[in-house]
């Protein structure tokens, strides 16, 4: 038998087909879906590429439906992309940035998730039915497939499958036949859950992102944190700080072209140069500055010697304004030359030859404007001559002159300047490099370590402090009813001495946390990197002779020895760019400390207050005065009354005006000396430490301590003699007991978890110390014109001690407790808001929806025993 | 008829009463529909719809309410004839509401903030309200951007749409009188023929296009006239014995062309309406005072609104095109935004172009059926 069949087209032609090969149907190639969770995404990614080829294919006129259909998902994808792309050229920060993108990954995951999570798991717990099952076609096409329900390729699932399904969904085994009972049943709860779907699918997608960001976004936050940590510390120890950049960058070249280009001539300014130098980062207003003094003394040399060049010179400079003037520019050329500069003509040769070789720039000027002027008097006369004399200023001479010193480049200078450049350009680079640094621990941005502590630290107080979101709404506004609240929130947590330490723990732990990270390990190593920073660029500068610039990065006169500093450091350092870093970084970190500091202070008030050790401490402040000071003493509810005022809104300017209480007057430093704890060192010394033994041999040994190193060291003693360390530090800091416990053991919790040990007591302690020393103190005076870096804060407050900024009064103040309270609550009010009405909705949406889903599939028996052929 | 279809409105009554009257000729024609004038015979076959205004606000009627009741009922009751179709069109119900819920959640509960973060949450929601709308907008409207010139250059309207008559699954439980009036209720339309209708449009589908709805069947009409004139249009030559087999390869790779530049540039114009929405001169919109501050007359009030947005709009588009007003330029965002509205315009023209070039032209102006043979016997799956 042939299996050769001829076929007869319409325009006569034949076609032979071999039926033994072709005559069967194909079998069918398709197959369910079954991808294992670890293999999605590069499901995921296939997927796209497919599909990113369908528009490929629909662009050739090709595509088919399906293709066509499956482009919206790539268009889709794209057009979140662009409008992510958009929206994050307006966030400044970068973890908002971040939060962009997440937001629309979160929202496309929400599109496919939801009913997978909500709709299709449910049911396919309780029936074995999965609705989101997908499969792929005979020809590779990738469907749902239930998404037409009056189109369901049943042969893709084999009796095995099928009779599963019944199984879980209860079918009785007697029904006849049973498989389309099942499939019946598993179509009818496609066709409900696929309308569920898209019921629910408009509001659940767009509160699911939320919800879902919203979540995500402190992980994110803690994650990016560390990472910033890690890898720009990375980035400071592969800084080969000694390892000069071969500046090898476009902007190198372009500077080295400039400079070729320019060889055998001049240049007439600086300005491009400068632009060059600085690298278009103008990041101090400073840098152009110095470049300018520098390249100034580079490019210029004084050229006193009058040739046919100047005279040239003056005429190249001169002829435009004269022009403008009136005269033609052919009656000026021969004016010049008329008069001969060069020749014999007596007067003004004889002027040139007057000027020796050392003649000053001001001879110059002088014997250039007698040129002019003849030039002038000679020429044009009336009117227009006065009109032109006017023209000849001083300043036109200075830029004739200027233009005339100006050196011609030669090699060397262009060598020079090449090597400026890449000392300028690594400069830069290292600097970058701990900008970064520095931003990811206590810079002033929303991104540095501190800004983040200080995000979150309001919340977990107020959950702490058992505050809910009704009082919130009140905390969030400015008055006296938010105050006043406040207030009684801290009167009745201080009567609970659990609760009062764990708030306090709370705060404890976030400063605990940002002091692992800042503190005085870090401070060191950062002085290092900047002083290493600031040593390489200022010698290599300095060599280059730019010495103006080198001074402006590390300080004028910077003589190292190997002991240390030379005396004059404060003001050799003044106004370098080693010093600015150096200072910023400290006030940065005490501004951010302070604050919290101030919190802990203003509840630990309270709690003694409420203990009563706040009058106990009153009393023994009192009995210490002098006989001269003790009618003065207040009145202790009026002290009381002022003391919360203080702590709770008194910004620096109210810490300047010294406080008087209703006729009686007590120095504002007592005053502070209670709220900001530390007695003075020999009250604590002879009233505190001693009473605390009566053993004669112990005393002497702790007097003896004192006399050596002051109350620092009668404290070291009396820890070595076993004194409780708590009573001991009450009396140092003045905290309350409470206070002081809950310190150290955040404190010992952050030894644990991350090896490092901070000593949160002994920081407060010195800050308690510097507010003294410098807020208290009423010989101190604001001196707004001192710059900032006259100070060092690093705690030993080494020379001018009656002296401050306003900067580092504001930093040593640091915000109110008001204030932060408020801007927390304000945040914390709306955030409270917004998931209460839309988680609660997100939560009875998803519950509804899951629930619904229990009410579907449901076939009566009696219809499932009907034998009719339509049941289907 | 149906009790759904009576709630709903659908003009059903005027279909059914129009039945006994005469059928005018040009009813016949494949460019004139009116509902109200054909015979009860013609409701049971699939019939083309002219594209203007009135179809297109009876099919908006017909699928809205349609989402809103019969849809979702037979969906929810897992009924046997609830198709792709049904399913599709409750996609539009997802679409609204999610454009609704973005905007409740950007501006729900900033008036509760305090006063100083509800002005700033508000001037950002507002914001991203119109991002929302624009988006919206800017998707549908573009599509018209591709879909009028390739109409116009060569008279294949993508839009052209047509009611479909499908035949419903009849009931297995038909006796039962409870049953029944249940079924009857969710089945649809004209419950009487057992039929329902879908509003589709012609060349949805690429695979399966319904070209023959284009011919004219009227008696002494020529019967290829629709096609005759895509030819005559796209230069395939004039009085052609088979113009439709001519020119059905043709209409379907223009359909594909200009549908793959829709779907791609859509997106496109959608982000650049939400990144015009974000722009700052709309917050101006936010202060507009209620009319009885301004003591202006409603004429007057509504000219003022309509001038303040007209100047928001215009300042907006400028303000996107700029990267910022007032001197404030952010030049990322600039960057960002005009090659967003460059891409898009870019799909939309090459679109356009891509779609309209006519490759059967370039080298064989006389095409012989042999041509459409291969042609179409080339068309693979996927």
């Amino acid at each position: 038998m042939t299996s050769l069949i001829n076929l007869v087209l319409n325009d006569k032609r034949t076609i032979t087909l071999d039926t033994s090969k072709n005559i069967k149907p194909e079998k069918p190639k398709g197959y369910l879906v079954n991808t294992p969770f670890y293999k999605v995404p590069v499901e995921y990614f296939g997927d796209l590429a497919k599909d990113t080829y369908g528009i490929v294919k629909g662009w050739r006129g090709q595509a088919n439906d399906h293709a066509l259909g499956k482009q919206n998902d790539v268009g889709l994808k794209l057009g979140a992309a662009a409008i992510a792309a958009y929206l994050l050229t307006f966030r400044q920060a970068k973890l908002p940035k971040i939060m962009e993108i997440v937001g629309a990954t979160t929202f496309l995951s929400s599109m496919a998730l939801w009913p997978k999570l909500a709709i299709a798991l449910p049911l396919k717990a309780r029936t074995g039915v999965d609705i989101q099952q997908k499969y792929v076609d005979s020809y590779g096409r990738k469907k749902y497939f239930y998404m037409d329900s009056q189109y369901l390729p049943w042969d893709l699932y084999s009796k095995e499958q099928i009779n599963k399904m019944g199984q879980k969904m209860k079918v009785p085994l007697d029904v006849p036949n049973r498989d389309e009972v099942i499939r019946e049943k598993a179509r009818k709860l496609s066709v409900q859950g696929n309308t569920l779907w898209m019921a629910t699918a408009g509001f659940a997608t767009p509160i699911m992102t939320a919800l879902v960001c919203n979540a995500l976004e402190p992980v994110i936050e803690k994650a990016k944190q560390n990472y910033d940590l890690k890898k720009t510390q990375k980035v400071m120890d592969s800084l080969n700080l000694n390892n000069s950049n071969t500046a090898s960058s476009k902007a190198a070249k372009e500077f080295d072209a400039l400079i070729e280009s320019h060889i055998g001539q001049r240049f007439e300014t600086n300005k491009e140069l400068i632009e060059k130098l600085n690298l278009g980062k103008y990041r101090t207003a400073l840098f152009p500055e110095k470049l300018n003094t520098d390249l100034d003394r580079i490019l210029s040399n004084v050229n006193n010697d009058i040739n046919k060049e100047y005279v040239s010179r003056i005429y190249d400079t001169m002829i435009e304004p004269l022009s403008k003037a009136g005269i033609e520019k052919k009656e000026l050329e021969e004016a010049f030359k008329s008069m001969n500069l060069y020749g014999k003509q007596k007067d003004v040769v004889s002027k040139f030859k007057a000027i020796k070789p050392s003649s000053t720039a001001e001879d110059l000027r002088s014997v250039t404007k007698e040129i002019l002027d003849k030039l002038v008097t000679e020429k044009v006369t009336g009117k227009k001559g006065k009109a032109i004399k006017a023209l000849i200023t001083n300043e036109q001479i200075d830029n004739v002159i200027n233009l005339h010193n100006r050196k011609i480049i030669d090699e060397d200078i262009a060598t020079q300047l090449k090597k400026v450049f890449k000392e300028m350009s690594n400069y830069f680079r290292r600097e970058e490099a701990l900008k970064n640094w520095e931003n990811a621990r206590f810079g002033n941005n929303a991104d540095s370590m501190a800004a983040y502590s200080w995000k979150r630290v309001s919340n977990e107080i107020f959950s702490a402090m058992g505050i809910n979101g009704k009082e919130l709404d009140i905390l969030k506004n400015e008055g006296p009813a938010s105050k006043k609240l406040f207030e009684q929130k801290v009167e009745k947590l201080v009567q609970n001495p659990e609760k009062y330490k764990k708030v306090i723990s709370k705060i404890a732990k976030k400063i605990a946390e940002f002091d692992t990270v800042n503190n005085e390990a870090s401070r060191t190593q950062y002085r290092n990197y900047v002083d290493t920073l600031c040593d390489l660029s200022q010698n290599g500068l300095s060599k280059l002779g730019f010495t103006s610039t080198a001074n402006y990065i590390g300080g004028r006169n910077k003589i190292f020895d190997e002991t240390g500093l030379l005396l004059n450091e404060r003001e050799a350092l003044s106004g370098s760019i080693r010093n600015y870093k150096k200072v910023v970084r400290d006030f940065n970190v005490l501004g951010e400390r302070a604050s919290l500091y101030r919190l802990i202070q203003t509840l630990d008030l309270y709690k003694r207050i409420n203990d009563g050790t706040f009058e106990a401490e009153y009393k023994e402040i009192c009995s210490a005065l002098s006989d001269q000071m003790k009618y003065r003493k207040p009145n202790y509810k009026d002290l009381v009354k002022l003391s919360k005022q203080v702590m709770m809104s008194a910004g620096p300017g109210a810490h300047e005006v010294k406080h008087n209480l209703k006729g009686r007057y007590m120095t504002y430093k007592t005053l502070t000396r209670l709220l900001f704890g530390a007695m003075p060192d020999k009250f604590v010394i002879n009233n505190v430490i001693m009473n605390m033994t009566s053993d004669k041999n112990e005393r002497a040994i702790i007097s003896a301590a004192a006399e050596k190193s002051g109350l620092k060291g009668a404290y070291e003693a009396a820890l070595e003699l076993g004194f409780d360390k708590v009573k001991l530090n009450k009396y140092r800091t003045g905290l309350a007991e409470e206070t002081l416990q809950s310190l150290y053991e955040a404190s010992i919790q952050k030894v644990e978890r991350n090896g490092k040990a901070v000593d949160l007591v002994e920081n407060i302690k010195t800050y308690m110390q510097t507010f003294i020393d410098k807020v208290s103190n009423y010989r101190a005076k604001l001196n707004p014109r001192m710059l900032l870096e006259e100070h060092d804060v690093s705690g030993a407050m080494k020379g001018l001690p009656d002296r401050m900024s306003p900067t580092l009064k504001a930093k040593l103040v640091g915000s109110t407790t008001e204030e932060l309270i408020r801007k927390g609550a304000q945040e914390a009010a709306n955030r409270l808001k917004w998931l209460k009405v839309f988680g609660i909705s997100g939560g009875v949406l998803l519950v509804g929806t899951v629930l619904a889903t229990f009410f579907f599939g449901h076939l009566p028996l009696k219809e499932m025993y009907m034998k009719d052929e339509n049941k289907r | 008829m149906s009790k759904i279809s009576a709630i709903i409105g659908f003009k059903q009554n005027k279909i059914s009463s129009g039945a006994n009257q005469d059928v005018t000729s040009n009813a016949n024609s494949p460019y004139y529909f009116d509902p109200t004038r054909v015979s009860k015979d013609e409701l049971k076959e699939s019939k083309l719809l002219p594209n203007n205004l009135k179809t297109k606000w009876e099919i908006a009627k017909h699928k809205c309410l349609n989402t809103l009741s019969v849809y979702p009922a037979k969906g929810f009751a897992g009924d046997k004839n609830s198709n792709f179709y049904e399913f599709l069109t409750m996609g539009m119900f997802p679409y609204v509401m999610g454009s609704l819920t973005f905007m409740a959640l950007f501006n729900g509960v900033t008036k509760y903030f305090a006063p100083r973060c509800a002005d700033a949450a508000k001037k950002y929601g507002f914001g991203m309200a119109l991002g929302v709308i624009f988006y919206g907008l800017a998707k549908s409207l573009s599509r018209k951007l591709i879909s009028t010139p390739v109409a116009i250059k060569t008279g294949i309207d993508m839009d052209r749409p047509y009611r479909k008559v499908v035949d419903l699954i009849p009931n297995p439980s038909q006796n039962d009188s409870t049953q029944n009036k249940k079924e009857k209720l969710l089945s649809g339309m004209n419950k009487e023929d057992n039929t329902a209708f879908e509003y589709h449009t012609a060349f949805e589908s690429v695979d399966f296009p319904r070209t023959d709805l284009f011919y004219n069947r009227a008696k002494g009409k020529k019967r290829n006239e629709y096609y005759d004139m895509i030819a005559q249009k796209n230069g395939f030559g004039t009085n052609l014995n088979d113009s439709d087999q001519e020119v059905k390869p043709f209409i379907k790779e223009v359909v594909t062309k200009a549908r793959t530049a829709q779907n791609i540039s859509q997106y496109l114009w959608a982000a650049t309406g939400v990144a015009l929405g974000v722009q700052e001169p709309w917050s101006r919109l936010i202060n507009i005072k209620p009319r009885k501050y301004t003591g202006l007359s409603i004429w007057g009030y509504a000219k003022d609104i309509t001038k303040t947005t007209g100047k928001a709009f215009i300042d907006s588009c400028k303000s996107l095109f700029n990267g910022g007003t007032d001197g404030v330029i952010n030049k990322k965002s600039r960057y960002v935004g005009r090659t967003i509205i460059a891409l898009a315009a870019a799909t939309t023209i090459f679109g356009i172009l891509n779609a309209i070039r006519n490759p059967y032209m370039k080298n064989n102006k006389n095409m012989s059926d042999s041509k459409i043979f291969n042609d179409s016997s080339k068309v693979k799956e996927d």
